[in-house]
């Protein structure tokens, strides 16, 4: 026998809840085994009686519960009482108006079915103004005309507003094509001005060409020597003369001539 | 309702008693006895007329103290399941606390109680259902929703233990003492239960 099965034997012992099987295990105890089960089970009723003793419900606590039972008993029917007259009032009343919901429907159903199944009014009979009974089919006459008329306003709101939506747009093109031209312009005047500054370029490196040739030649006069000097700077300055008059016969635009007057001045 | 209270009115003490010594004071006693009370008279349409009321009423009362001593259980108690050590209830002296065990308790006193704290709560459960209320295993069984094997294995280490605690605080008070070698050999006879729990 294995330990546990030992363990719930004796336990089944103990308790005296053993069965039939294991109560016959009993008188095959020894002497020892059989003092100390008898000995455990009187421990047993011992500490169950200590257990026991001594511990009765407090009668302030006890109705304590039964008050708060009683509330809660009495708050139940409280909740009962407030919402079943409520209840009966709504059925009441939901019962009364789908009644009177019914009963129109139905009255204005037959009037319709009358209308409907009357003949149109006859001219031999001279009886050309409608009825009473006619009168639903009036009133929806009316309101197909009046429909009719709120469609049509409407389109007309939409046909001004698409008229209104191509006239900006056409504002819109143009204001673009204005703008294009001043744009290109512009490009005109920022190619010419590029065309006048490399023509000042131009004229700028012919002027310092010659003024170089005219030291030239002044040093040349300096070497012919000092008798020579009045007569080589005679024909120096005339050759000087020659020069710059050359130079300034060259053809030069009118803004070139303004620009490079405008670019000497401090 | 009148009937409701009339039941729980007969039964009150052992319902009470049950609370009290499942839980940890009678503070929490009180509150968990007035928890159960008031829930089983909210589910009192639940019970079935003709079956064991106070079985029903146990199993409300077990449950709301399973639930309090949880919260309990984390500030440190008892685990469940834990290993006993059985070596002193092997010597002479639990032979002879045996022999008599009426004035070993009257010696212990309220010791009996704080040892009984020192349980855990299913092993308390089944202990004071099966020796205090007179349940049967499977009564028990079916009060706290486990197998009757696990019942019996409560109630054999619940008690092993209560011993357990008994013998060392009876040691530590000094009203056991060391028995003479001839007189344990004795006292111990053949030998002891077979095979005792270990846990």
């Amino acid at each position: 026998m294995n330990q546990s099965s030992d363990e719930w034997v004796w336990s089944r012992l103990d308790d005296g809840s053993d069965t039939e099987m294991e109560r016959s295990m009993e008188p095959g105890l020894v002497p020892g085994q059989g003092q100390r089960l008898a000995g455990e089970r009187e421990l047993e009723r011992g500490i169950a009686q200590a257990l026991a003793s001594g511990s009765q419900c407090p009668d302030a606590l006890w109705e304590s519960i039964q008050q708060r039972m009683r509330g809660r008993e009495r708050r139940s029917q409280g909740v009962f009482r407030r919402i079943g007259p409520a209840l009966l009032a709504a059925s009441i009343l939901m019962t009364l108006s789908s009644g009177a919901t019914a009963f129109l429907l139905l009255h204005r159903q037959r009037d319709v079915f009358f209308a409907q199944e009357k003949s149109p009014p006859s001219f031999a009979s001279g009886e050309t103004s409608a009825k009473e009974r006619d009168y639903p089919l009036e009133q929806a006459a009316l309101a197909e005309k009046q429909r009719e008329a709120m469609l049509a306003e409407a389109m007309a709101e939409v046909e001004k507003a698409r008229a209104e939506r191509d006239l900006a747009m056409t504002e819109r093109d143009e204001a673009r094509a204005k703008l294009q031209e001043l744009e290109n312009d512009v490009r005109v005047a920022r190619d010419e001005t590029d065309t006048l500054r490399a023509d000042l370029t131009s004229v700028q490196a012919s002027h310092a060409t010659l003024r170089g040739e005219v030291d030239e030649l002044r040093r040349i006069a300096g070497l012919l020597g000092a008798e020579n000097i009045s007569a080589g700077f005679t024909h120096s300055t005339a050759a000087s003369g020659v020069l710059q008059e050359a130079a300034l016969s060259m053809p030069l635009p009118e803004s070139a001539a303004s620009t490079l007057t405008a670019d000497e001045e401090p | 309702m009148n009937d409701f209270v009339a039941a729980i009115e007969r039964h009150r003490d052992q319902f009470y008693r049950f609370v009290l010594r499942n839980t940890w004071n009678a503070s929490v006693a009180d509150d968990v006895f007035a928890s159960a009370v008031l829930a089983a008279f909210e589910n009192r349409n639940r019970f079935t007329p003709g079956t064991n009321f106070r079985a029903w009423m146990f199993r409300i009362l077990a449950n709301k103290c399973f639930v309090a001593n949880r919260e309990t259980l984390r500030d440190g108690g008892p685990l469940d399941d834990e290993t006993v050590d059985v070596s002193l209830l092997e010597t002479p002296q639990y032979a002879a606390i045996l022999s008599d065990p009426t004035s070993f308790l009257e010696q212990c006193g309220e010791e009996v109680f704080r040892a009984f704290r020192k349980l855990s709560t299913a092993q308390r459960t089944c202990i004071l259902l099966k020796d205090v209320e007179g349940f049967s295993y499977q009564e028990i069984a079916d009060i706290v929703g486990i197998p009757v094997s696990t019942v019996v294995t409560h109630l054999g280490r619940g008690r092993v233990r209560l011993r357990k605690e008994l013998m060392e605080y009876a040691r530590r008070e000094g009203f056991i003492r060391p028995f003479p070698s001839s007189v344990a050999k004795a006292a111990m006879g053949a030998g002891c239960a077979p095979g005792r729990a270990t846990g």
